[in-house]
């Protein structure tokens, strides 16, 4: 009698198990399929980068009667760098009665302050400086504040940091000439490439991301990404989807979102090039990309549903393609969680072919899965006629590692917000220029 | 051997292994040979004259001795520092191919002219030629590039291949091929069957402007911003109708004759404008464009596969140039432009039927 209940308990308790087993399975499935997805998206914009037909369609707007533009600069705490942006915005072939450069002093406590009001005092007309001393954090917030000052129709946006040179203006102006395009979004091209291995491998994911990234997606018209500086917005268009969304991490990407949603279109401009600093440190960087990582799953989280399903003006492939994108920094846990549940179910197998499937599973996205992106890079350097630096690419597994632990500690900690009762928060991204 | 050393053994063997791939990584590292951040262009800002003003400041140290040989009336020879041998031509009274000491089709220097200068037929100059005053060319010349400092009048069936530039009227003749760019200060005149593909200049002419062009002129767009339409579909636009707003159709669009489009207008699939249609603002085609006689456009023109341009439709003011551009543009003669006309495959001048 005991004897059979003993079997009985073990019998069941082998059968949980067995079920555990096989949700561990399903669950590996659904994730290899994902990113699956992901993998397949990755080589399509790769090979249409590389053999498609490309669209630049406004980089021939040279000659116009530009209209009149207001560039704000968002700084904060932004010494070292200021004076850059401003003397290269002064010095841009733009129509100079036709362009107000707007620098958004947010909170700064170091020398901003004193270098913006020198700027304005020289170029009286030009430049007009904001001087925000309170009000909530972030730079979403200081662009609302600064929107009082703004009468014009076109808005480009530039983070401190930045150097743009004298054509760029009238690139990023030139597809608001174009009356469905409500947000333009240019490239972001490292200068302190050579600091260190961490700057070397921004350079390559930057040059993937931009070269092949947006520009396949500027190709096949799907969703090319606001990226909140280097970029422009079509004032009208921000007014009617609510202007900036100050409770926003990432209000770059919440504004693309918003504008497809409103049937107005971001474009992406690879030949409007502007040179940035990236971060020099991983501390920096590990900041960097947890603000954008929360920022995005955040904005996964606000319009992921109303995206696919909700009734408004995007089209169907707009919708795929917004909605993968939402995804990217969702991919970080889910990938890492598909590795724990491989090892998991080789470990726990029941039969070989579990064990066979696990490891066929693992191998497949580490290799094939993650190469993608690393394909997508190389064909970037290719693309920028620079050979030489995809030797760097194989260390860029360091990265993609410091990434997929930091992006998907981001998203724990934003998961069990509600109940660790942690606030977001505005991280400042610090800078390595040597002021002048 | 041990098995403590064996063990080390194989550690070391896999590490150097595992390694081996990142050798050419490493190597890069330490030795930063593409280091530099991509070439971002700063200053040039793709202004179409940039190759002709460099030329002509390449030119500068020429420009003495050429002025020289002008005042001389004489011809002469010099040389560029970086060892460039340039024919200086002072004298009208000498013919050209003994002036270049040319015993056959093709020019292979310089030439520079501090006179008005007159090329023979067939000639092939495989370097720029510089004419201070105007320059005309005789029929099926090859230039590599031209630069003018007046006017600069190419005969019928010439080519340039690089670009040339105006100082004051550039004319071609008919079945002219302009590769490149192609600018001036002050207009463009070409002729029926010529094939173009970047013009610039205050005011551009393809064949014969008709004497009796309509006055409508498509009076700018304000700057204050005007609503969008938004239409999901093909869109029609009925004959004399007045559209207040920006419009945007996700299907193809027809405008009837004789409408007003007093903002911008965009179509998703092909954009056809009957005769007489004004539109203040920009015109956007994601497929073709067909434009028809008589319309005027007052802001920028694109089309991302195909512009057809009917005869006596103006685009751009003169006080407010415009671009027309897409891969394919084919513009009927009589019709006029200011600003930029940008085919980025092929242009064409269609005769008039």
């Amino acid at each position: 009698m005991e004897l059979r209940s003993r079997t009985t308990r073990a019998e069941r308790q082998s059968t949980g198990f067995r079920a555990q087993l096989s949700e561990m399975i399903d669950c590996l499935f659904l994730i290899v399929a994902v990113i699956c997805i992901y993998t397949v998206r990755h080589y399509f914009f790769t090979l249409n980068r590389l053999f498609g037909f490309q669209r630049h369609p406004y980089v021939d707007i040279d000659t116009a009667n530009w209209p009149n533009v207001t560039v704000l600069v968002a700084a904060h705490n932004e010494e070292k760098v200021i004076t850059h942006i401003l003397t290269a915005l002064t010095e841009v072939n733009y129509p100079a009665e036709k362009l107000l450069i707007v620098p958004v002093n947010d909170r700064s406590t170091d020398g901003t302050k004193r270098i913006i009001d020198r700027f304005a005092s020289e170029h009286p007309g030009r430049i007009h400086a904001f001087h925000r001393t309170g009000g909530k954090g972030g730079k979403a917030a200081a662009l609302r504040d600064a929107m009082e000052l703004v009468e014009t129709e076109v808005i480009l946006i530039f983070d401190a940091d930045y150097i743009p040179g004298a054509g760029l203006i009238k690139q990023l102006v030139a597809p608001f000439f174009d009356p469905e395009v409500g947000g333009v979004m240019g490239r972001v091209v490292p200068l302190n490439v050579g600091r260190n291995l961490l700057t070397r491998l921004l350079d390559l994911e930057r040059a993937g991301g931009y070269q092949v990234d947006q520009q396949a997606r500027m190709n096949l018209r799907l969703v090319p990404q606001h990226g909140g500086t280097v970029a422009g917005v079509r004032r009208s268009a921000l007014h009617e989807i609510g202007g900036w969304n100050d409770s926003s991490l990432t209000e770059d990407t919440d504004l693309t979102f918003r504008l497809l949603l409103a049937g107005w279109k971001t474009v992406y401009q690879n030949r409007s090039e502007c040179y940035e600093e990236v971060p020099e440190t991983w501390s920096v960087r590990i900041r960097q990309i947890m603000r954008w990582a929360k920022g995005h799953n955040q904005a996964l989280v606000t319009y992921a549903r109303r995206l696919l399903f909700g009734r408004h003006r995007a089209m169907w492939r707009e919708r795929v393609d917004g909605f993968l994108l939402l995804g990217v920094y969702a991919m970080a846990p889910v990938t890492l969680l598909g590795w724990i549940l491989a090892l998991g179910v080789f470990y726990e197998r029941q039969s070989l072919f579990d064990g066979v499937l696990a490891i066929l599973c693992l191998t497949a996205y580490s290799a094939v899965g993650n190469f993608a992106a690393f394909f997508e890079i190389a064909a970037a350097a290719r693309l920028d006629s620079t050979p030489t630096r995809i030797r760097i690419l194989p260390l860029l597994v360091l990265g993609f590692l410091v990434s997929i632990v930091a992006v998907s500690r981001a998203a724990l900690s934003q998961a069990f917000a509600p109940i660790t009762g942690a606030k977001f928060h505005w991280d400042k991204t610090e800078r390595f220029r040597v002021s002048s | 051997m041990r098995p403590p050393a064996a063990i080390v053994l194989l550690a070391l063997s896999e590490s150097v292994l595992l390694a081996l791939p990142l050798l050419p990584a490493i190597d890069e590292l330490l030795r930063k040979r593409d280091a530099k951040p991509l070439e971002v262009i700063q200053k040039h800002a793709g202004d179409i004259t940039y190759f002709a003003r460099g030329f002509r400041n390449y030119l500068g140290p020429l420009l003495e001795s050429l002025r020289q040989c002008t005042e001389t009336r004489s011809n002469s020879w010099g040389r560029l520092k970086n060892g460039e041998e340039c024919v200086l031509l002072g004298d009208d009274r000498q013919s050209f191919m003994r002036a270049a000491n040319l015993h056959g089709p093709v020019c292979e220097w310089l030439v520079a002219a501090g006179i008005n200068v007159a090329f023979p037929n067939g000639l092939n100059f495989a370097k720029e030629v510089y004419a201070a005053k105007s320059l005309l060319s005789g029929k099926r010349n090859v230039f590599r590039a031209v630069f003018g400092d007046e006017d600069v009048h190419l005969g019928e069936g010439s080519e340039t291949m690089r670009w040339a530039h105006a100082g004051g009227q550039f004319r071609a003749d008919s079945g002219c091929s302009l590769y490149g760019r192609v600018s001036s200060d002050r207009e463009i005149l070409l002729a029926p069957d010529c094939r173009f593909q970047r013009l610039h200049a205050p005011r551009i002419v393809l064949g014969h402007l008709s004497k009796n062009r309509s006055a409508n002129s498509a009076e700018t767009q304000r700057d204050r911003p005007l609503a969008r339409r938004l239409i999901d579909g093909d869109f029609h636009i009925h004959a004399g109708e007045v559209i207040s707003d920006n419009l945007v159709a996700r299907g193809t669009l027809h405008i009837g004759p004789g409408a007003r489009m007093v903002g911008s207008v965009k179509g998703h699939g092909s954009v056809v404008l009957e005769e007489r249609v004004v539109v203040s603002g920009s015109l956007i085609s994601s497929g073709e464009l067909r434009i028809g006689r008589a319309c005027r456009i007052g802001g920028p023109i694109l089309a991302e596969r195909r512009i057809e341009i009917s005869s006596q439709t103006v685009c751009g003011m003169p006080d407010m140039p415009t671009t027309v551009s897409s891969p394919i543009v084919h513009a009927t003669e009589g019709s006029l432009f200011h600003g930029t006309l940008w085919a980025r495959e092929t242009g064409r001048v269609v005769a008039q039927q």
